[in-house]
């Protein structure tokens, strides 16, 4: 284990790979879950197109308790359910189901806000020439908020993978596995801050792809 | 056209519209003026139902309106264009999409959109934008896009809602005669609200004053402002503090015609009386003029002076120091 191509050929390159396929596919399904619930929390908020007070606020408090949970202590609860779902508690799928659960909920809170941040008066003027809720809510609110969106979805990414390598420490592969028992547990300080700039520079970019799309979208 | 009858509407304790009634005729434009929070926008939202009013009626062309159904309130609201103070555009579409959003939304053809689109940009002028994103625009311009927008589906009645107060006075004037165009070109009813006496004054055929929650007065825009009802004075404001203290201070008002031109002068020469004129000035009610004077006369003169106008049939009204 002293050979650094060897290292980087057997040991980061695969982790680097399972890294980036538990976020991506993570955001992947927490973005379409998410979006897809921060369209109920929206539309049945009070002040929503459609208002239904005990359907809000049975999303809220969801919502809420899901995001209560710290990670690890989430994956370990659902580890049944997981093995139910998923067919294994070990590698990168099984730990893309606790992934999704966490990031969901969160997914949903920061689109809410995107949406809700759509000027009321466009929204208003859509309804005055006989707009649907449907067209109201993807033609009007999610064009308008799409960049703001964009700017979430980095969040997203970012917060996936920071999850994504503490799954490692279950079992889920993925650089922070890497970190964790080649590097931490093997007294390996090149391996394991290695590791951690290869993260930096993930997110660096993952942060600069965001902005970058931002400004082209605004 | 529009025939509002005892409306009612409060948002919680706060009573916004008290037993409104009023009635927009075919092709007019309607002005209704007041303070902010008098409920002017609030009566303009129960008429497309963006509000649901408490009770009353309101009936468009003889129709009561007793919407429950979505889609008939859509139906509904497609028939009355609406513009707002702040363009409510989409930032992020073209000019071109957003006059076709409402069209795209009721599912017309490309080719009945693109026509549409173009047709109006040249009415309102702004065939040389379409591609152009709301934000590269100036104020005026992005309402000319807005009130492109609301003449797509072809209504027969737009809605303004303190469509010139965002903007600066020469921009205001030019959107004011853009609205007079359309609606002498389109035949189209215009019910608008605003803070402005401008804007009534210069393109309103009819007037209602509201004030808290009820109309004060009603009636011809010329006809109202040569009778200067209360409600319209508190809205103009008192001028009372400036005039002079000693005698008597005597506004006329008066259409001005060939014959009356001189009217002023005609005072002297018939009543031999002598007098102060503290201001005079000549103002635009879309094509009528009408002459406003504040004279401060004497005592002994005031008789002779209002038995003279009183023959004439000008009106005239003694304005206190108070």
């Amino acid at each position: 284990m002293n050979d650094p191509v060897m290292v980087i050929k057997m040991v980061m390159l695969p982790a680097l790979w399972e890294s980036l396929y538990m976020t991506f596919w993570g955001t992947v399904f927490s973005c379409i879950l998410g979006f897809g619930f921060a369209v109920v929390l929206v539309m049945t908020a009070e002040d929503g197109l459609a208002p239904h007070k005990y359907l809000y606020r049975l999303l809220n408090v969801a919502v809420n308790i899901l995001r209560s949970f710290p990670f690890l202590i989430l994956a370990v609860t659902i580890l049944p359910v997981t093995r139910a779902v998923m067919g294994t508690t070990i590698g990168k799928n099984a730990a893309l189901f606790p992934l999704v659960i966490v990031a969901c909920p969160f997914v949903a809170r920061v689109f809410e806000g995107n949406l809700k941040a759509v000027t009321p008066g466009m929204i208003e003027a859509a309804k005055a020439f006989g707009a649907s809720n449907f067209y109201i809510i993807f033609k009007v609110m999610l064009k308008e908020a799409i960049p703001s969106m964009c700017i979430s979805v980095t969040l997203v990414v970012i917060s996936i993978l920071g999850s994504s390598s503490m799954a490692g420490a279950l079992g889920a592969g993925g650089l922070g596995n890497v970190a964790l028992i080649y590097g931490y547990q093997s007294f390996n300080d090149i391996i394991m801050y290695g590791t951690v700039l290869i993260l930096v520079i993930l997110v660096q970019s993952i942060q600069s792809i965001g902005n970058l799309l931002y400004s082209k979208l605004k | 056209m529009i025939k509002v009858e005892n409306l009612n509407k409060s948002f919680g304790d706060l009573h916004v519209l008290k037993d409104v009634s009023l009635e927009v005729r075919k092709g007019e434009i309607f002005g209704l003026i007041g303070k902010s929070g008098e409920g002017k926008s609030t009566l303009l939202r129960c008429i497309n139902l963006l509000e649901e009013k408490d009770n009353g009626s309101i009936r468009i062309k003889d129709h009561t309106v007793e919407l429950k159904k979505s889609r008939d309130i859509r139906q509904y609201r497609k028939g009355i264009g609406m513009i707002f103070q702040h363009f409510a555009l989409l930032e992020r579409q073209n000019v071109y999409k957003n006059i076709a959003a409402p069209m795209e939304c009721w599912n017309y053809s490309k080719e009945q959109i693109d026509a549409k689109v173009r047709e109006l940009a040249q009415i309102v002028g702004i065939e040389d934008k379409l591609y152009e994103k709301p934000r590269n625009l100036s104020g005026g311009q992005r309402q000319r896009v807005a009130i492109a927008r609301a003449l797509s589906l072809e209504p027969e009645i737009l809605l303004s809602d303190e469509a010139t107060s965002a903007l600066d006075p020469k921009t205001t004037k030019a959107i004011l005669q853009l609205l007079r165009d359309i609606n002498e070109r389109l035949g189209i009813t215009i019910l608008l609200v605003t803070h402005e006496m401008e804007v009534i004054r210069s393109i309103c055929h009819r007037v209602a004053i509201m004030e808290e929650g009820r109309i004060a007065d009603c009636g011809d825009v010329s006809e109202i402002f040569l009778n200067q009802p209360d409600s319209l004075k508190r809205l103009l404001g008192d001028e009372s503090e400036v005039l002079p203290q000693d005698g008597v201070n005597l506004r006329i008002l008066f259409k001005e015609t060939m014959e009356n031109r001189s009217l002023i002068p005609d005072i002297t020469a018939e009543t031999r009386a002598k007098f102060s004129v503290l201001y005079s000035r000549l103002e635009k009610f879309r094509d009528e003029v009408i002459c406003t004077a504040m004279l401060n006369v004497k005592e002994q003169d005031f008789d002779k002076i209002r038995m003279y106008l009183d023959n004439l049939q000008v009106n005239w009204e003694v304005v206190g120091h108070e």
